[in-house]
């Protein structure tokens, strides 16, 4: 919108994704912002900015994202986007539950990918929170 | 409302839904109709995925999913 973007969060996602890539138990980081992402390059020439969702897997799956999701404090479990409130969910048992296991496969939404929608908490006090829920 | 919401966006005209699937499938059921055939890139919402699986071949409309790393998909 008006040659700038808008998004509430954006800045926040980056700064969360970059924590996330460099962190030891995290196997996999999904963010077109992160140059590590295959869609970087097209999402620069084309978007003012990167967005505020997220998504990642953990190294230890499933268990290791359940525990992950249940010692977090500050975001909302929900499967929703676009919140003041940061939001985490599982894609494999909300959103995307209505596919097959292959056809989620084939989209790489694996049952141990957590999707983050990124709200208005300060960036510091979320990596922090997630820093915590990891090691918890 | 939709004035205002074109305006902030400067767009020429806006529609307001209830949901994110109501806008989807309305613009969807909008343009196509019996006989079309949908090309749909991949990285869908989930309830989107099933209204194009589901929903569409019930109307007549038939899809491929094409992938946006992919040209020739």
């Amino acid at each position: 919108m008006n040659g700038h973007s808008d998004i509430v969060g954006e800045e926040t996602a980056l700064e969360l994704a970059r924590f996330l890539e460099r962190h030891p138990a995290v196997a996999r980081v999904n963010y077109a912002g992160l140059p590590s992402h295959t869609g970087h390059a097209r999402a620069a020439r084309l978007f003012e900015g990167f967005g505020a969702v997220l998504s990642f897997e953990l190294k230890k799956g499933v268990t290791a994202a359940e525990r992950f999701m249940a010692n977090v404090r500050l975001p909302v479990i929900a499967p929703s986007v676009g919140g003041v409130e940061t939001l985490l969910t599982r894609p494999a048992t909300t959103s995307h539950a209505g596919m097959t296991p292959e056809q989620r496969q084939r989209r790489k939404i694996s049952d141990a990918l957590i999707r983050v929608s990124v709200g208005i908490e300060g960036a510091r006090d979320l990596i922090e929170d997630f820093a915590q829920a990891l090691v918890a | 409302m939709h004035r205002k919401l074109a305006a902030i966006a400067n767009a020429e005209a806006a529609l307001v839904t209830a949901s994110g699937m109501g806008a989807i499938s309305t613009t969807l059921l909008t343009v196509l109709a019996t006989g079309d055939h949908l090309l749909i890139q991949e990285a869908l919402y989930g309830g989107t995925n099933d209204f194009v699986t589901h929903e569409l071949p019930a109307f007549g409309i038939s899809y491929d999913f094409i992938s946006l790393d992919d040209a020739a998909s």
